[in-house]
């Protein structure tokens, strides 16, 4: 880690991440109680409004969410707005009604056409969905700041699903044998077109390793009937986040199977048991206990981290939530 | 802990602090003290005389945490003054003497953590009243509702779909259709059901499908042992039709889904007559409210039709004694001794002789309907169009349990 610039002070402590021990922790610092609070308004609300409200309350959480993650001393700030997502949505809700009205079409000539009219929307609907999962993180990305810098997405959406059509097709000629790759390759393409202000992440995990780490992992996860995928989950995770490069820096993620067994079947367990009351101090604490085994090690020079030009809108967002694949950072 | 590690919060001189800064344009974090003067808010690094920047106090947004505050201004909307703990409630509290944000002004009166636990009484209290007023407003609301519905628009969008999966299982003879016609003419003078037929079902039941088409299943026309038996389930079901009882149900099941898919934002389930739902409109639980008022109405039908209730009070009894030991609740149309008894107090005069005779041969002419018919299929392949395409009458032996 370089020495404190003089817009520094000497001894910033957690401001400058890595500072002397050359690590950027992350945190989670929000509470249970707040969000259950903030939760409490969203659901009183949107009743209120028959729904209007819904794009202002996701926006409400994502702002709780994001602000309370700390990334080397310093906390996430989300700066989309309701009135976004609401453009959003209804751009979709009226791709949604084109997209019915075709497929009861074909119910006009006869049942043949009606089958491939719903044939054709499936298709269709099927082919935006890698183009909504980029579009969607690059919404989010876009509307993230750290330390007053923007993330962002770079890249081309249609790269990406060309990339995620074509090797659906070979894993499926493969018969899944093709996943472990293709899965790797489009988690590079993010993560290589992820950018904290000029500065760009960097992802070299190797299609061969992940490959080696998936095949037994799937193979054992059959063999426990499913007990297995908690590690081999983990296993994922830590190879993507040992895999990712930031300047000099790079991550690290301590979670094991056990840990991330707890975290999923304790929530899924505590939502339940308590009917929901209970899913606010739940959030909190599996995101509290995922974000203290992250962080980045080694040197960041945050002084040329500069501004980058805004790219991202909120319809994408809610196209790739409305199929279902909405997506946090 | 707040983010700003272990520096005492002692604020410099006017100042509050320490804060952190961000300009927007580079990552590089300052420590600095946010000074209140005049209509502006200046930001400085330890030791400075001039400010690193000045924001006008008009220019200014406050957002507050748990104990944290984070200021920004229009004019450098990537730029942000994070402060927490006392710097972030002495700032919060001047900016809110001088009116400035009312977000600051909350923190400062009580800190974040204060006011949660009683807005957790607003928000809960104010949601409670909400939804019960809804559940309380909701019945009288669908039946209005249900009313406006022409009965043809209701038999389109949901009972024809299901009457046609249901096709291939109606049976009739000319003699059964000139039976159930009479009993609509003496039942049912405003015509208010569209059809009433005999289906070829395994269980002992008669329903209604939206539109206002009545089915009596072979196993009901079976088990009864008078004409009147079937004439008190028919002007029962009747009643169902004309206070438009399903229509209300799936307003009432439309709104509540509606609701909850607003509430958590999913709206991926819109209503279509798929097998599942059919079934469900099939095996509907009318409210007690809904099975008293239709019992009140079937009465008034029995009465005005001169047909003894005593028909339908034999035939609920000896179902009653045939299924005893389940719970009522599980039951389709549960038979409650306050239903039982509703019927046997309303019981007019024993039909006379020459008319027992009629209806008994009324009664043989309804069981062939479906003589000449090999097996019976369940409700749920009927409607799944089990053992043929839906709707399809069924082939020699393709269909039995």
């Amino acid at each position: 880690m370089e020495a404190p610039s003089a817009a520094q002070s000497p001894g910033a402590g957690a401001l400058a991440p890595a500072g002397a021990t050359g690590v950027a922790r992350f945190a989670f610092r929000g509470e249970g109680g707040a969000l259950f609070v903030l939760l409490l308004k969203n659901v009183l609300l949107t009743i209120l409004t028959l729904g209007v409200y819904t794009p202002w309350a996701r926006t409400e959480r994502r702002k709780f969410l994001w602000s309370n993650l700390e990334v080397g001393g310093a906390r996430l700030a989300y700066t989309g707005t309701g009135a976004e997502l609401l453009r959003g949505y209804l751009t979709v809700a009226a791709l949604y009604a084109v997209a019915t009205l075709i497929g009861y079409s074909g119910r006009l000539i006869s049942r043949s056409a009606e089958l491939l009219s719903q044939l054709a929307v499936v298709a269709s609907v099927s082919f935006l969905i890698p183009f909504a999962i980029y579009w969607s993180r690059r919404y989010l990305l876009s509307r993230t700041h750290l330390r007053g810098i923007r993330l962002g997405l770079g890249g081309s959406a249609g790269a990406y699903a060309r990339e995620a059509i074509l090797g659906g097709l070979l894993t499926v000629l493969t018969l899944g044998c093709y996943f472990p790759i293709i899965a790797n390759r489009l988690h590079g393409m993010m993560v290589n077109n992820t950018y904290w202000g000029t500065e760009r992440f960097k992802y070299d995990g190797r299609d061969r390793d992940a490959f080696r780490i998936y095949v037994p992992g799937l193979l054992l996860s059959v063999l426990t009937l499913g007990v297995y995928a908690f590690w081999l989950a983990a296993k994922i995770r830590r190879f993507r986040m040992e895999h990712t490069v930031f300047q000099g820096a790079r991550g690290r993620l301590d979670l094991t199977g056990g840990t991330l067994f707890k975290l999923m079947v304790g929530t899924f367990l505590g939502t339940t048991l308590t009917l929901g009351l209970a899913f606010p101090w739940l959030t909190c604490w599996a995101a509290r206990e995922l974000a203290s085994r992250a962080r980045f090690e080694g040197p960041i020079d945050f002084n040329v981290v500069r501004q980058r030009e805004r790219v991202g809108s909120a319809a994408a967002d809610d196209l790739a939530g409305a199929m279902g694949v909405d997506l946090g950072v | 802990m707040s983010s700003l590690g272990a520096w005492p919060s002692v604020p410099a001189a006017g100042g509050f602090g320490p804060a952190s800064y961000v300009d927007g344009q580079s990552a590089a974090v300052a420590v600095v003290t946010a000074q209140l003067a005049g209509a502006e808010l200046r930001i400085l690094t330890a030791g400075a005389i001039v400010p690193l920047v000045t924001w006008r106090l008009s220019d200014l947004t406050v957002e507050a945490g748990d104990e944290r505050l984070v200021v920004r201004c229009h004019t450098a909307p990537d730029a942000e003054l994070a402060l927490a703990d006392d710097a972030a409630r002495g700032l919060a509290a001047r900016l809110a003497e001088l009116g400035v944000s009312r977000a600051g002004a909350r923190f400062a009166s009580t800190g974040g953590r204060g006011r949660r636990w009683r807005l957790v009484v607003v928000y809960g209290a104010a949601i409670a009243t909400l939804v019960t007023a809804i559940y309380l407003a909701l019945p009288g609301l669908a039946r209005a509702i249900a009313r406006r519905i022409p009965l043809e628009t209701e038999a389109a969008a949901l009972g024809d779909p299901i009457a046609a999966r249901l096709l291939g299982d109606v049976c009739r003879t000319p003699e059964s259709d000139a039976v159930l016609a009479d009993l609509r003419r003496r039942l049912d003078p405003a015509g208010d059901a569209r059809a009433v037929e005999i289906v070829n079902l395994a269980i002992v039941n008669a329903f209604t499908v939206p539109g206002g088409r009545i089915y009596l299943t072979r196993e009901l026309i079976e088990e009864a042992r008078s004409l009147d038996e079937i004439a008190g389930v028919l002007a029962h079901e009747l009643e169902h039709v004309s206070q438009r009882h399903i229509m209300a149900y799936v307003v009432r099941s439309s709104v509540l889904s509606l609701g909850w898919a607003v509430t958590v934002g999913d709206f991926s389930g819109l209503m279509v007559v798929d097998p599942s739902t059919a079934f469900q409109i099939f095996n509907l639980r009318f409210s007690r409210a809904d099975e008293a008022s239709a019992d009140a109405g079937a009465i008034r039908r029995l009465r005005a039709a001169k047909i003894p209730a005593s028909g339908i009070v034999a035939f609920f009894e000896r179902l009653r004694a045939k299924t005893d030991g389940g719970p009522e609740w599980l039951q389709t149309h549960p038979l409650s001794e306050r239903r039982i008894r509703r019927f046997r107090e309303a019981d007019g005069a024993p039909a006379s002789a020459g008319a027992t005779a009629a209806a008994a041969d009324a009664l043989r002419r309804l069981r062939g309907a479906c003589a000449g018919r090999a097996g019976k299929r369940t409700v749920w392949d009927a409607l799944r169009g089990k053992d043929g395409a839906p709707g399809s009458p069924p082939g020699p032996g393709s269909r039995g349990e």
